[in-house]
């Protein structure tokens, strides 16, 4: 299941980034987004999701989004 | 004994407070803001402490050393190329453990390295705390906190770059596991002086699949040294952040929201302003100019000089400068808006119409910042990635119209539109924002389109500004506007009166070389409704920058009209204490219209006899006057924007730009004028 399946208030966890381009990865990586990681999705809006993590919050688009596995908690 | 030299670079996650940092250390006024991008260059700032001149270089902020954009990769260039002798690493407490990827990274340049552990209050805050002397051995440097918001530890800070170079310690490095630490010892007998980054590098080069070894080796050992020294302090209940962003954010009322923001700052800005810019009318051309009439023919100075000083200097520069007070409100609030967290949030709400134009909602930042002024929002979409994006993004800023266009729509719309003032200016900048689209859309069937594009950025929390930044950032854009006033506009206003002065003893300025100019141009204007050698003269110097056009008209109808304000015995007690209550009225009005909703001060409008108004109002009528306020607003006039912009685009696409430019304006100004003769017959 890619992240953007999931409605705000549902948290998560990522189990790893499908095939994502080289460059996307390596920042999604540098932000702090790895497997393992737990979150939550905050807002939906259109195309664009904000989800956050520890400390901070990330806004995604689709396209960043359907490269991303979660699970359910 | 000379003093020793110590180039420091500060370097970090972006928006982690680098640039506030700096400020606080150098009492420089380097531009700050709450959204990661703010800074896009290098800066630098200097400061002698003891025996050492310290130069700091201020670097946009980075997440890793493989920069994408723009901005980062004069980051990093700069910490490869031009090996600084201290890295300040700057860390956002809060979320320390990610900033300690990067802080892996810098290490491998081997270069003593203090880190900054900034915003300590809000990491007291969300209840993170840091082990501070565990992480200064772990890691081999110095560990500082601080909070650049109110200047705390900037001291230590500066003590520490300082200890840091003179002990000349080597931070530790990561160990990698044993498969890339062995190769990277073959690699380093080939190369025995390279740093570690440099060997990590080559290896890459040579095993682009180990890649993601180096990697997760790297955030292990960033894992690892969190866990060490960080210890979170259980749950410090709601986030005011995540509460605020429910409702700012939220998908119905989020776009209401975002209107009524701009609507508030926009009223404040108007309401605030203009009791004080009446004011200084009156005080420049009831006081100061009688004043200094007074006393130049006192002096007997020759009468072509009292002719030029009230023609090309009240006139033209004082016309520009008494709307200083609605620079300054409408920077102050920008200054607000940008400082709390609030712009980076319309990229999640424009999201959705931004894909429709082909771009995502970032691109959004720079478009916004245009409002602000075109020249540092051009520069700031060295953030986006792609270059087709960014040219795109270029292209449609300058149809943002900025607080300089605003002096000129308000100066017209006092004449022309007293009905219904707001509604004028608004359509100027709904008309603006039509032509970015319309130019963005175009652009778009012309480009190809390459590479993904991908939208991820992260969104701070909201921060209360610190007044004392937000009156130092705004007087840094008052002094910006008086100082452009003093020279560019100034200097203006000397050449086209010195234009309406010439072939020497022209007795008509409609004869003079200004003149022929302006009637020259007729031809172009006049299918758009300005026929008058007056107005087609001022927009010409209007290219330097936009006030002009009224300051310069300000010189031409006050010498080709020439008006002799007789001024009937100047009593300067009597004149000084006049100014003095008027001040105390506009200071009352002021703030009594902040208490209102609707925009007080374009609403009331009585009727005055102002010479100067009344001139011009005799040579346009509104719809001419909206002719000249479209070409105003559209057609790029403004040589700091053709400056920057032909460094980014280059010269031949910023001349092309003009050239489009124009051409939209005259087009734009013929529909508008036919539709409004028609509708007003
Ligand atoms: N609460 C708090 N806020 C801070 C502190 N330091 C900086 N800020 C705020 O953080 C925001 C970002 O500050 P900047 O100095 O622009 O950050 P930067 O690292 O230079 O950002 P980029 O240039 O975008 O990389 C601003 O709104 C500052 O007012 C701090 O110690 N505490
Ligand atoms: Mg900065």
């Amino acid at each position: 299941m890619n992240i953007s399946a999931l409605s705000p208030g549902e948290e998560f966890m990522i189990k790893g980034f499908a095939n994502a381009k080289d460059g996307v990865m390596k920042r999604l990586h540098a932000m702090g987004l790895r497997e393992g990681r737990r979150g939550k999705v905050l807002l939906k809006n259109g195309r664009a999701l904000l989800i956050k993590l520890d400390n901070f919050r990330l806004i995604i688009d689709e396209d960043v989004a359907s490269h991303i596995e979660v699970s359910n908690n | 004994m000379s003093k020793k030299k110590i180039k420091v670079a500060f370097a970090g996650n972006p928006n982690v407070g680098k640039t506030t940092l700096l400020n606080a250390i150098a009492g420089t006024s380097l531009k700050v803001g709450n959204w990661p991008g703010v800074t896009v260059e290098k800066r630098e700032a200097i400061v002698e402490v003891g025996d050492y001149i310290l130069h700091f270089v201020d670097l946009p902020g980075i997440y890793t050393l493989d920069p994408l954009s723009e901005d980062e990769k004069i980051a990093v260039k700069f910490l490869e190329e031009e090996k600084p002798d201290v890295i300040v690493n700057v860390i956002e407490t809060p979320s320390i453990e990610r900033a300690l990827l990067l802080t892996t990274e810098l290490l491998e340049f081997r270069i003593p390295t203090v880190i900054a552990l900034n915003m300590w209050d809000e990491a007291q805050k969300v209840g993170v705390e840091v082990d501070i002397k565990k992480l200064s051995e772990l890691l081999g440097v110095e560990v500082v906190t601080t909070v650049g918001k109110s200047g705390k530890g900037v001291k230590e800070l500066v003590e520490a770059v300082i200890r840091a170079f003179s002990e000349g310690k080597t931070p530790k490095e990561v160990r990698y596991s044993a498969e890339v630490e062995d190769l990277l010892k073959e690699l380093s007998q080939k190369n025995p002086t390279a740093t570690k980054h440099d060997l990590i590098k080559e290896l890459l080069r040579e095993k682009p699949d180990l890649y993601e070894k180096v990697r997760d080796d790297r955030f292990a050992f960033a894992h690892g040294l969190a866990k060490e020294v960080v210890r979170l302090r259980g749950d410090q209940g709601r986030d005011l952040t995540d509460a605020l962003d429910k409702i700012v954010l939220h998908p119905l009322f989020g776009i209401p929201i975002f209107i009524g923001i701009i609507y508030i700052t926009f009223k404040l800005a108007f309401d605030f302003s203009s009791p004080f810019v009446d004011w200084l009318d009156g005080f420049i051309n009831d006081f100061l100019s009688p004043l200094s009439l007074e006393v130049l023919k006192a002096l007997s100075f020759p009468e072509w000089f009292v002719r030029f000083f009230s023609e090309a200097l009240v006139g033209g520069v004082g016309f520009v400068i008494t709307f200083v007070p609605l620079i300054g409100s409408l920077y102050f609030l920008i200054t607000f808006l940008e400082m709390s967290g609030y712009i980076p949030r319309v990229a999640f709400l424009m999201d959705r119409f931004m894909h429709k134009i082909g771009l995502h909602g970032k691109s959004v930042i720079p478009l916004i910042l245009g409002f602000g002024c075109n020249v540092p929002a051009i520069v700031a979409t060295r953030t986006i990635e792609n270059p087709r994006d960014k040219l795109l993004v270029i292209a449609m800023i300058p149809f943002m119209s900025c607080p300089a266009r605003l002096v000129v729509f308000s100066f017209f719309v006092s004449i022309f539109f007293r009905e219904n003032p707001a509604l004028v200016i608004t359509a100027m900048y709904v008309i603006g924002i039509f032509i970015a689209v319309f130019t963005a859309l175009i652009l778009r069937k012309v480009l190809v389109k390459e590479g993904p594009l991908h939208f991820v950025m992260e969104l701070p929390p909201y921060r209360f500004p610190s007044m004392k930044t937000v009156f130092t950032i705004t007087w840094a854009h008052v002094k910006d506007f008086l100082y452009r006033a003093g020279t560019l506009i100034f200097g203006a206003s000397i050449v086209v009166w010195l234009l309406l002065n010439l072939p020497p003893g022209v007795k008509n300025p409609s004869e003079s070389i200004a003149g022929k100019i302006g009637k020259a141009l007729v031809h172009v204007f006049e299918p758009v409704g300005i026929d008058n050698w007056k107005a087609t003269t001022s927009l010409i110097p209007a290219f330097l920058a936009r006030e002009i056009a009224i300051s310069s008209m300000g010189t031409i109808y006050m010498s080709a009209e020439g008006i002799t304000e007789e001024v009937e015995e100047f009593n300067f007690k009597r004149a000084l204490f006049n100014q003095g209550v008027n001040l105390l009225n506009a200071t009352e009005d002021a703030f009594s219209s902040l208490l209102s909703l609707g925009i007080v001060s374009l609403e009331v409008e009585e009727e005055q006899e102002e010479d100067l108004k009344s001139l011009i109002a005799k040579d346009f009528n509104p719809a001419s006057a909206l002719s000249f306020m479209i070409f105003i607003l559209i057609y790029t006039s403004c040589l700091g924007t053709f400056a920057v912009m032909s460094r980014e685009i280059g010269l031949k696409g910023a001349i092309a730009f003009l050239g489009y430019s124009f051409a939209v304006a005259w087009i734009t100004a013929l529909i508008s004028y036919n539709l409004l003769s028609r509708l007003t017959g």
